[in-house]
């Protein structure tokens, strides 16, 4: 109870909070095992009113379960949740729902072929005149609810026409349609840029003080730190500590240390990029790229070149053609004008296959389009190599199964077998499974789309250190990533795009997060307008920015 | 024993063969031929041809496609070879053709299911009806005697070994065996499963997915035509009707036997006995006297029976509710695709 009073004393004093708070909801020994794997174990702790309450922890730590548990998915093998002064006993997710808990998933299920205010009303009942649609009313108290969370959105519009932070804010508004007294946040912002983080935040925080509470489940600290009032750290299923957080001054090393216990640290990560950075060979790249173009893509003129044992940074917006360069260079879409040079050669990639000839590995951006789910580990780690692991067509189980086993060692990978299904591994690990498939075929150029994505502190500062790990080899890599600090963590040299061009290059010092974040935001501007003179001034800009990398370089003709 | 219990049940056709025990004992306990030597012969015989076709439209929905065109095909193949041979063709070679003009059916519906992308619902069900059109009007719609043509004859069907093995079911074993060699042992097979499990994961693996699709229609429609041969030398005659409805019934013996029509999941073994199931049903039902008319019925309840046993088992194998494993069974599981495109979409 003594911390609870440290809680309230602390809040009025920062002056968060107008009302008094009370308590919201209070979770009590929930434990729940699937299968003998115990995924909570005798977790405890309260969320109050008016607060945003961040809720941490590793994959497999037990965030989603206490999540399904708490929107009725699951019922815990023991424990209790008091709800708003009552124990809580939810069978199904509607008796959640009608207690007032409200959960948006990462996944956003979203209806394309619908308009908003058809998709806020999906769920609850719409408002109907006998068996007839009520339309007019429908767009009334969805417009009124938008207004609310102070969205500038029409409600007839269509969804395939809104952007991914709008889709993100239409299911809030959705789940507010329903009067709801707790929100859960599941991983909301991981497919956001930073500009629609802060939108997505300003109206958290506007529904804060209107009295609605929010639970913040994510991976990306910085931002649990910039929104949370109070943050809990759950690992391997029990409860670590709940954080205060009024100020918003919370530091990542702490976050991170309680997340992990002990693991890779930000240091070890330096330390792994300083040894590589020193001893650059800039003479020979391993690939030249020279005014490629993909017209479908939106590729213009990218030209760069990329040293062996190089980490290559890749910023920019969501839809700035970081993703689709790579698969252009991987061959999913081959370019239509330009040329490639790779070790000396010239390279023509026209599909995946003609990349993974050449030694090139891509991991893309999602999870979900690189997993075999139903297959096993083993089958997942041996997809690329499997050709090369048979004879007449007949596949030699125990050389797959000594690359799965290596795979799993190398990566540090955790699963109780390589016979176990990729579907049950953690995030995390699903990652270092694809990551191990991709080195398996020992590649000399990784093409490595948010590598990261969705994934815990942990296994993030794994595979970022592995990456440099392989980088000190003389792997090289290009790296895409939406999070500029992690590309200021491993890249030595970023380059910036903005509307399917590379408009400005950073290397050596100026590497930092304050000039990636300037560069993409002076960009976005002025590819933002719609006028042919504002178009033309970004090329010019990055004619010229491609030029001076070029005269950089000492292998210069 | 509650260990071999625990491995029978972790074992992926465990559910349908739990069904097949139950239908079996069922029809054992209530008629008084069915489990003697020379009715299950019969029934395995029966299950012959529809396991052949069985074994491939298995490859072909793992994958991610469906066939229709199957019961067409397998009149064609039967009907040309016949006409071939009474031009005066010899019989291997008549039989060889119209095993290749089956093989071209199968090349026509994989280009244009993966070249020109329409849905194989559709593709394949324009094949079937073209297809059975051809045959009634090469056969001038009516039904034809084989004759005597040989030891090749007696070789593709109509030999019994040793008076007690019809050379039908020989051919079965041999089909079920290299399929489940194909399926399980070899890059082909496990490209197969890539394919339909997330095929765009299989693309960016450099595996040509085109071309692992198109190879299973071919197969497909090889084996539909292979069992045309095998039917039309077992029973000495077919008529250009024969065939209608296998492409159903072979569809059923595969989900019965635990493949997911959306691709990615299955098993030879589960399909052969599935397709089992769907012969023990048909014979049981004759055996019982039971009105030919509500034969269907009974067939449809068994299937929609079977298949339910078979979730709940692969559920609690996995450790998940029904709900969730009929999810992940029939519904496509990765919905992103959809979202990406028309995220890409505004941008550019």
């Amino acid at each position: 109870m003594t911390t609870q009073e440290t809680v309230q004393t602390k809040a009025t004093t920062s002056g968060q909070t107008a009302c008094p708070k009370r308590r919201l909801i209070d979770y009590r020994g929930m434990t729940k095992s699937f299968g003998g794997v115990h995924a909570l174990r005798d977790v405890s702790f309260s969320i109050d009113t008016h607060e945003i309450h961040g809720l941490i922890g590793e994959n497999g730590a037990g965030k989603s379960t206490l999540i399904k548990i708490s929107g009725g998915v699951y019922s815990p093998d023991s424990g209790q949740m008091i709800f708003d002064g009552s124990p809580a006993v939810c069978h199904e997710p509607r008796d959640a729902e009608d207690l007032g808990i409200q959960i948006v998933h990462q996944e956003v299920p979203i209806c394309e072929n619908l308009t908003v205010a058809e998709n806020i009303f999906l769920d609850p009942v719409p408002p109907h005149r006998g068996p007839l649609l009520d339309r007019t009313e429908m767009v009334r108290r969805s417009a009124e609810t938008l207004r609310r969370l102070g969205i500038d959105l029409d409600p007839r519009r269509p969804v395939s026409r809104c952007s991914a932070a709008e889709r993100q804010l239409i299911l809030i508004a959705k789940a507010l349609v329903e009067e709801a007294k707790l929100v859960i946040l599941d991983e909301a912002t991981s497919s956001l840029s930073e500009d629609e983080v802060s939108l997505l935040f300003g109206v958290l925080r506007k529904l804060r003080s209107a009295g609605t509470t929010f639970v913040f489940v994510s991976h990306r600290l910085n931002e649990v730190i910039a929104i949370c009032d109070r943050i809990t750290v759950l690992r391997n299923g029990r409860f670590v500590s709940t954080e205060d957080n009024f100020e918003h001054t919370m530091s990542v090393s702490r976050l991170t240390e309680l997340i992990v216990g002990c693991g890779v640290t930000t240091d070890a990560i330096e330390d792994a990029k300083l040894a590589i950075e020193t001893d650059h060979d800039d003479s020979c790249p391993r690939l030249r790229v020279c005014g490629l173009c993909q017209h479908k893509l939106g590729l213009k003129d990218i030209t760069f070149d990329l040293a062996p044992g190089e980490v290559l940074g890749l910023a920019g917006l969501r839809g700035a053609g970081r993703t689709e360069l790579l698969e252009c260079l991987f061959g999913v879409h081959p370019p239509t004008k330009g040329e490639l040079i790779l070790d000396g050669e010239a390279f023509r990639p026209r599909t995946p296959r003609s990349g993974i000839r050449r030694k090139m590995a891509y991991l893309s951006e999602s999870r979900a389009d690189e997993l075999f789910y139903e297959q096993p580990v083993r089958s997942n780690a041996s997809a690329v190599v499997l050709d090369d692991l048979a004879t007449m067509g007949f596949i030699d189980r125990r050389a797959e199964s000594n690359v799965a086993e290596e795979c799993v060692k190398s990566m540090q990978v955790s699963t109780p077998s390589i016979f176990a299904k990729a579907a049950s591994l953690s995030g995390g690990n699903q990652q270092k499974v694809l990551l191990g498939r991709w080195l398996a075929a020992h590649p000399s150029i990784l093409l490595l789309d948010e590598p990261t994505r969705g994934i815990d502190v942990g296994a993030k500062m794994e595979i970022r250190r592995m990456i440099l790990e392989l980088a000190r080899n003389g792997v090289s890599a290009i790296y895409v990533s939406l999070d500029s600090e992690e590309l200021v963590q491993v890249a030595n040299r970023i380059l910036v795009m903005a509307n399917g061009r590379i408009v400005a290059e950073l290397r050596g010092s100026n590497v930092t997060v304050a000039n990636v974040v300037h560069e993409i935001n002076v960009h976005q501007g002025l590819g933002g307008g719609c006028t042919p003179n504002a178009d033309s001034v970004p090329v010019s800009s990055s004619s010229s920015a491609t030029r001076t990398s070029s005269s950089d370089t000492p292998e210069d003709r | 024993m509650k260990k071999l219990i625990a491995r029978f049940f972790s074992m992926r056709e465990a559910g349908v063969l739990l069904a097949l025990v139950v239908i079996m004992l069922f029809f054992g306990f209530s008629t008084s031929t069915f489990f003697t030597p020379n009715n299950l012969m019969n029934v395995l015989r029966q299950s012959s041809l529809l396991g052949i076709m069985t074994m491939a439209v298995t490859f072909l929905i793992i994958s991610g496609e469906f066939d229709l065109s199957i019961g067409s095909t397998f009149a064609l193949s039967g009907i040309s070879a016949i006409v071939m041979m009474e031009s005066g063709m010899a019989p291997i070679l008549a039989f060889l053709i119209a095993l290749i003009f089956c093989c071209f059916i199968g090349l026509f519906n994989g280009l244009v299911v993966t070249k020109a992308k329409i849905p194989s619902f559709i593709a394949t069900m324009a094949t079937m009806m073209i297809v059975r059109s051809i045959v009634l009007v090469v056969s001038g719609s009516r039904p034809r005697v084989l004759g005597d043509r040989g030891l090749i004859a007696k070789i593709m069907g109509g030999a019994v070994l040793g008076d007690v093995f019809p050379v039908p079911i020989i051919w079965l074993l041999v089909v079920v065996f290299v399929s489940w060699l194909l399926l399980s042992k070899t890059t082909f097979g496990y490209k197969v499963y890539a394919t339909g499990g997330n095929i765009r994961a299989a693309r960016l693996s450099g595996i040509n997915t085109d071309r692992i699709k198109i190879t299973n229609f071919v197969l497909t429609s090889f084996a539909a035509g292979f069992a045309g041969i095998v039917s039309l030398c077992f029973l000495r005659m077919v008529s250009p009707t024969q065939g209608a409805g296998y492409e159903l019934d072979a569809i059923a013996s595969t989900v019965i036997g635990g493949t997911a029509l959306a691709g990615g999941i299955g098993s030879i073994g589960g399909a052969f006995i599935g397709s089992f199931i769907l012969a023990v049903i048909k014979n049981g039902l004759v055996l019982l006297g039971t009105n030919a008319y509500i034969q269907d019925a009974v067939l449809g309840a068994v299937i929609l029976v079977a298949v339910v046993i078979n979730l709940q088992v692969a559920a609690s194998r996995n450790g998940v509710r029904l709900g969730e494993q009929i999810r992940r069974v029939f519904l496509r599981r990765h919905q992103k695709e959809v979202t990406e495109e028309s995220d890409t979409g505004p941008g550019s």
